[in-house]
């Protein structure tokens, strides 16, 4: 898994290729990031650019998240209650019989 | 700690000489409040490579958003055209005085983070238990394995594992790439340089990001400690939390 392919990632791609002087990258660039500021629809580009190969990282590593202290600390107190309401249950149930 | 409307910015940056090194040339900077971090590794083939690091750590420390993004962007670029200039000037009169460093920047504004490189230090996201490489290094290996040439397996320890193709104050022309993503509450980002993940595996990595970011940072600089730590090793671990709405 990698960041999906954007407009910004062609253009430095385009300009790092010899395909753009840098004027050109920077006015192509400052129009994609004014309109992400200001949550327009971010212009397409020229033709000619919409098609540059950007290359992947393929690198995506899952994990399986540990149980947060919070987490373990949330269980313990749900125990003890638990036990509690037990032992106060037994308590009254050993009352009763007697 | 750093609040923008929605998010807030915890981050934690360490850095360690290694085991072998005789000189820290990696540099880094993490300023939350302004939502900036940049880790610069110095080349070890060349000299003065904890100059130019530290130059490019400089150049970023009295940043300050500008008035539009697109102008922040900018900014952020021209400083390191601006060191690739300054450490270019001693080269003409003798090559040997080539000073050169990678450069990886992440800049969090108003729920997106743009990252900013030249060469091999990276940046991954942890994301719902998912940790993904989000820069593309910029170095010999890694254009072999894009053209098909290498398999990404025998990339790492390639003999050439080491070359990198673009970097600040290296060549006359410096190319930043840039990239952005959304930030969700709750992501973790690491900005490293390479002594890491050429020590630490990726899996150690994942495991050590569901820390806070100063246990996450210590823990990964600890085991590449632990792992011999051939290089200088950095690591800036940042995490999005929720902010005053």
């Amino acid at each position: 898994m990698s960041l999906p392919d954007n407009n910004l990632r062609r253009l430095s791609a385009a300009h790092a290729r010899g395909l753009i002087d840098t004027p050109t990258y920077r006015r192509l660039r400052t129009a994609q990031l004014g309109a992400m500021e200001f949550n327009r629809k971010v212009p397409e580009l020229p033709e000619d650019m919409q098609n540059i190969a950007i290359p992947k990282q393929k690198i995506d590593v899952p994990h399986e998240p540990r149980k947060t202290k919070s987490s373990k600390t949330g269980l313990i107190i749900g125990l003890i209650i638990v036990a509690a309401i037990a032992a106060g249950a037994a308590y009254f149930y050993l009352q009763l019989q007697q | 700690m750093a609040t923008t409307p929605s998010h807030v910015w915890r981050s934690c940056g360490l850095t360690t000489i290694g085991t072998v090194r005789k000189h820290n040339e990696d540099a880094y900077l993490a300023l939350p409040e302004k939502g900036l971090w940049v880790v610069a590794d110095g080349m070890g083939g060349h000299s003065k490579g904890d100059i130019a690091s530290q130059t490019i750590v400089d150049a970023y420390a009295d940043f300050e958003p500008s008035r539009t993004l697109s102008q922040t962007i900018d900014d952020l670029e021209d400083r390191s055209l601006h060191v690739n200039h300054i450490l270019r000037e001693g080269v003409a009169d003798d090559p040997r005085n080539i000073m050169g460093s990678t450069l990886t920047l992440m800049y969090a504004s108003q729920g997106r983070a743009y990252f900013l490189w030249a060469g091999d230090s990276r940046i991954y996201r942890y994301r719902d238990g998912h940790l993904i490489q989000i820069t593309h290094d910029h170095s010999f290996v890694q254009e072999s394995v894009d053209k098909g040439a290498m398999l990404p397996e025998e990339a790492a320890a390639h003999p050439s594992s080491n070359i990198i193709t673009r970097a600040v104050g290296v060549h006359e022309d410096l190319f930043i790439d840039i990239d952005y993503c959304d930030v969700k509450v709750g992501d973790k980002y690491l900005i490293c340089s390479d002594g890491l993940f050429k020590d630490v595996t990726l899996n150690h990595i994942a495991e050590k990001m569901d820390d806070i970011p100063f246990k996450a940072a210590e823990g990964l600089i600890k085991m590449a400690l632990a792992n011999m730590a051939n290089d200088n090793v950095t690591v800036i671990v940042v995490e999005c939390a929720e902010g005053k709405k």
